[in-house]
């Protein structure tokens, strides 16, 4: 709506008055000219009645607009937007993204950039303007609140703030401030200055418009970016172990780390191992911009310690993100895996058990880490216990009734994994349909005419699970298995992968969740009944890939992200430990852990920088590597456009530095200054009615002279 | 006392004037023998045509060339050459005092060009008349030689003063049946009539066979109508008053007043009338000059 700042000029608009007077005055008294006859005049006054007529109304209207677009203009009016931006006493809620990406560098860290900004605008403020100060990202975000006056204190505060390693979810802690202030101020019109990178993974469009939801007019945000000119940056989003955990005494590691260069980063770099303390292998990388590279890392570890292995890989170079240069890790160390062996002849080749205890103990030393027990399937089905069961291989499933059937399927549930081998006449889909929804899984026997050599392939397929590429690097060579028969698997359940396959597309292994647990599904007996793969080193590979993979699931995970919590299992009964957590400086804090019930996991939080923590519980000692959280490892920054798409409903400004913030805030403050705009309209009238009552008729003395030339024969 | 032609003209306009001749561009009829071609055939000094010999014709016209050439006999066939009258009809009505920038009227360029016309004329050993009119005819020369009657033709158009409305048409038509024999008839006038009335007036002269020139006088200002500011303009024939904005108007004046000259010129043309538009503001003896020169090279 418009405003008047000097009103007093409004009273001038009388002189708007004055082209009627004149035109009026100056009708009566013109000047009387001798001309030699009317005759012409007269005709030329009938023709041109109407059109000066219209004419002079025209130039009348014109000549008062141009009055009284001057005097408006000394009158100052401006457009204010509605009642956001007090004219008088305002209140701002300062939000500022703490989060570990503010830690890019440019010049200075992001963080600072936002500091110095927010100060600016702090010290822009006249007495009487309250603001409240929230660091989004940290422990404890609300750092000045309620609003204040004392720009003092605001300041310190802003001075003494530092940007954390976790997530800054920018748009969760608008929402959370805008929670508190419409509980406590519901009436009061609120200035919200957001500083931060607004990258894509915490202002998504659909976080906008639940933010959206919080947001009225009586509101205005201000979306104040602080970003780098350009992204030349790479960092380790993440690592893949392999093993996934330390079994046993291991002779190898392998580390692939996945790094991603940023879309203006171009070159290379070398990726690092270290272990203990020290660089034990490193690989150079030629970096795409933009695209996402797999690093592999070799180690012999030699003896684990007692918690497992712990170290970090490491990117070198200096870019615009150190912090995402590293990433910890920190596996644990399983000492024994009990594996249950359910088959009804233990020595019967055709059976199948002696092999697979074979395969699950090659050496045969009695201090191998897989703890093999072994039980008939009459057994199992009388009952017989496989509750402390780790991992159960199943020659033969179809001698199994209804109860024994049902038993192992809840086992699985419960965490337990079933590698499953059919034996004698197994055949038909039907055992496997009550471990879920699988009711399109089909299941037949295919027979062949004497021994065939298949070949198994590895294949392309996107549903092919991790352990097939081990099992490759294990057996680089063709694979083709001698077989007499085999089942053929088609409508695999979702979220099924497969490892390998035979020509004609069915998988030659197959898993799948179930539960807490996992199934996996051989096409092969694990005896010579069916075909002589129990005899390839292929059997051996295969089942002991199953072994550690099975394996890493058992002991938790000793990874976690900064800001998050680790979930650790631990037996006894008390609902309640004391430990202590060692930081990556070195500084010690005894925690006291809880947990909701027995059996439940104690669940440890604090970790606030990324690095190898320690812990100290039980006479245990355990490390746990935190890392960056994941939202924190892609720089993606969306358009400014993209920055409201989701917003609506209420006004949203934009700024890239303080200048463009401030020019924001003087023309919401005093709202756009009308008059230069109305002394240009004045202008443009001018012309127009210099035009239409002179200029035109300028042009036309111009012809008459022509005329007059034309007319004059050769004689004058 | 001064000459009233030398009021009129000064000495050097008269030096510019004395080797100018006018003619009719037909054939006119006069009492004395004089430079101008007469509708009658007869011996005279410009051969005109061939005619078979008869017995009785006079044996020095006979030409021996032709008979050279055909073993016929022909004689030569001359026409008689006479005298030219020139009547001057000069407006003198009211709209003939306008004069736009307050310097000469249109009156005084007509006077001084009938006079310097006449000068011409009578230099040459012509006749010239004089008829001054406006409503009605106000004096009346009638065509003769000699500086007595130049002097009475300049006293004529100098004792005139534009006082009463135009009466064009009238008096052409009145003079068309007055002016018996053939001759030469310089109008010299604005021409702010009844343009329909006006010309068949011109036609009359023309069923006269006379060579009619027409000068049409005008004032720059009435062309290109460059008054500025609220005027109000007075007839100066009729009195009748009219309030104006010029730059309002001054499109729409100019394309009247240039149809109303392309009228003139078609009538004028229509008839055959040697019509010429000239400034008022202008030399009338530079005009003349122009103009016998451009009427002896057609």
């Amino acid at each position: 709506m418009p405003i008047f700042f000097t009103p007093l000029y409004l009273i001038a608009a009388m002189v708007a008055l004055m082209p009627v007077v004149l035109h009026l005055l100056h009708r009566r008294r013109p000047r009387v000219v001798p001309f030699s006859t009317l005759r012409f005049l007269q005709q030329a006054m009938a023709r041109t009645r109407r059109s000066r007529r219209l004419r002079n109304i025209l130039i009348l209207l014109l000549r008062t607009a141009i009055l009284l677009l001057l005097v408006l203009a000394f009158a100052r009016p401006a457009w204010q937007y509605g009642e956001q931006v007090g004219v008088q006493r305002r209140t701002l809620l300062l939000i500022l993204d703490a989060g570990a990406t503010m830690r890019v560098e440019e010049d200075e860290s992001l963080f600072e950039r936002a500091r110095q900004w927010a100060l600016a605008l702090v010290d822009s403020l006249e007495a009487g303007d309250r603001l409240a100060v929230v660091g989004a990202g940290l422990d404890s975000p609300f750092l000045v609140y309620p609003p204040v006056s004392d720009r003092e204190r605001a300041r310190n505060i802003l001075l003494d703030m530092q940007p954390g390693y976790g997530a800054g979810s920018i748009a969760l802690s608008v929402r959370d401030a805008l929670r508190r202030w419409r509980a406590e101020q519901a009436d009061s019109g609120l200035e919200i200055h957001v500083f931060s990178d607004f990258r894509a993974e915490h202002w998504s469009r659909r976080k906008q418009e639940a933010l959206s939801d919080q947001l009225d007019d009586r509101t205005i945000l201000f979306l104040n970016r602080v970003r780098p000119r350009m992204v030349a940056n790479a960092g380790v989003i993440a690592a893949r172990f392999e093993p996934p955990v330390v079994v046993g005494e291991r002779r190898w590691l392998r580390v692939s780390p996945l790094i991603r260069a940023g879309r203006d980063f171009n070159g290379s770099l070398s990726a690092q191992l270290w272990l203990a303390g020290e660089e034990v292998h490193s690989s150079t990388l030629a970096l795409t911009p933009g695209q996402d590279h797999k690093a592999d890392l070799l180690a012999r570890p030699g003896l684990a310690d007692g918690s497992g292995i712990s170290g970090r890989v490491e990117i070198s170079g200096r870019d615009m993100f150190a912090e995402d240069n590293v990433f910890f890790f920190s596996l644990p160390k399983v000492e024994e895996v009990k594996v249950l062996l359910i088959a009804d002849n233990a020595d019967s080749a055709a059976d199948g058990a002696l092999f697979l205890r074979k395969a699950i103990a090659p050496s045969g030393d009695r201090h191998a880490l897989y703890s093999v027990r072994m039980i008939s399937g009459r057994d199992f089905a009388a009952g017989e216990g496989i509750d402390d069961a780790d991992i159960i291989f199943l020659s033969g499933y179809s001698r199994l009734h209804e109860a024994a059937r049902s038993r192992l399927v809840r086992q699985v549930g419960t965490g337990t994994v079933l590698a499953v081998f059919p034996a004698g006449d197994d055949a038909g889909a039907d055992f496997f349909h009550r471990f879920g929804d699988w009711s399109q899984l089909r299941v037949s026997l295919r027979e062949s005419d004497g021994m065939e050599l298949a070949p198994v392939l590895a294949g392309q397929d996107e549903y092919a699970h991790p352990l097939q590429q081990r099992i490759e690097r294990a057996l680089p060579f063709a694979v083709q298995v001698p077989l007499l028969r085999r089942l053929h698997f088609a409508g695999l359940p979702e979220r099924s992968s497969r490892v390998m396959s035979y020509a004609d597309g069915s998988p030659f292994l197959w898993t799948a969740p179930v539960g807490r647990g996992r199934l996996w599904v051989g096409s092969l007996g694990a005896g010579r009944a069916w075909s002589d793969w129990p005899l390839s080193p292929l059997f051996v590979v295969v089942v002991q890939n199953i072994l550690r993979e099975s394996a890493g699931r058992l002991e938790p995970s000793l990874m976690t992200e900064v800001g998050g919590a680790l979930d650790l299992p631990w037996p006894g009964d008390g609902l309640r430990k004391d430990a202590e957590l060692v930081s990556p400086d070195g500084e010690r804090q005894p925690i006291s852990l809880d947990r909701r019930g027995q059996g439940q996991p104690f669940s440890i939080e604090g970790f606030s920088q990324p690095g190898l923590y320690g812990l100290h519980i039980g006479g245990r000692e355990l490390t746990v590597a935190v890392n960056l959280p994941s939202s924190e490892l892609t720089l993606d920054y969306p358009t400014p456009p993209e920055l409201v798409q989701g917003i609506g409903g209420i006004r949203v400004e934009q700024a890239a530095d303080w200048q463009e913030l401030r020019s924001r805030l003087v023309l919401l403050k005093s709202g756009i200054p009308l008059w230069p705009w109305l002394l240009a309209a004045a202008l443009i009238l001018t012309v127009f009615e210099e035009l239409l009552a002179n200029g035109l008729s300028r042009g036309r003395r111009g012809v008459a002279n022509e005329l007059v030339a034309s007319q004059i024969g050769d004689l004058g | 006392m001064r000459n009233p032609i030398q009021q009129l003209l000064s000495p050097a306009d008269l030096i510019r004037l004395r080797n100018l001749n006018i003619s009719s561009r037909f054939t006119v009829e006069g009492s004395l023998q004089g430079a101008h071609r007469s509708p009658h055939r007869g011996f005279s000094v410009e051969f005109a045509d061939y005619r078979q010999y008869v017995t009785g014709d006079d044996m020095r016209h006979l030409d021996w060339k032709v008979y050279a050439r055909n073993e016929r006999l022909y004689v030569r066939q001359y026409e008689e050459e006479c005298n030219l009258r020139v009547y001057l009809l000069v407006d003198g009505s009211r709209s003939m005092a306008f004069s736009g920038d307050q310097r000469r009227s249109k009156y005084h360029f007509a006077i001084r060009l009938a006079a310097a016309l006449a000068y011409v004329t009578i230099q040459q050993h012509d006749s010239a008349g004089l008829t001054l009119f406006d409503r009605d005819t106000v004096c009346e020369l009638p065509a003769r030689q000699g500086r007595r009657h130049l002097r009475m033709i300049g006293e004529r158009l100098l004792d005139h003063t534009p006082r009463h409305p135009t009466g064009l048409a009238r008096t052409l038509h009145r003079l068309a049946e007055q002016v018996q024999r053939r001759a030469v008839i310089a109008i010299v006038s604005d021409l702010f009539d009844d343009l329909d009335s006006v010309g068949k007036a011109l036609a009359h002269f023309r069923r006269c066979h006379h060579d009619v020139i027409i000068y049409q006088v005008l004032d720059p200002a009435e062309l290109s109508f460059p008054f500025t500011g609220a005027v109000t303009f007075q007839d100066l024939e009729t009195g009748v008053n009219l309030m104006a904005e010029p730059n309002e108007i001054r499109r729409a004046y100019q394309q009247e007043i240039s149809q109303f000259l392309g009228q003139c010129k078609a009538v004028c043309a229509g008839l055959d009338l040697d019509y010429s538009v000239v400034d008022s503001q202008s030399s009338p003896v530079e005009a003349l000059r122009r103009h016998l020169a451009r009427r002896t090279n057609r």
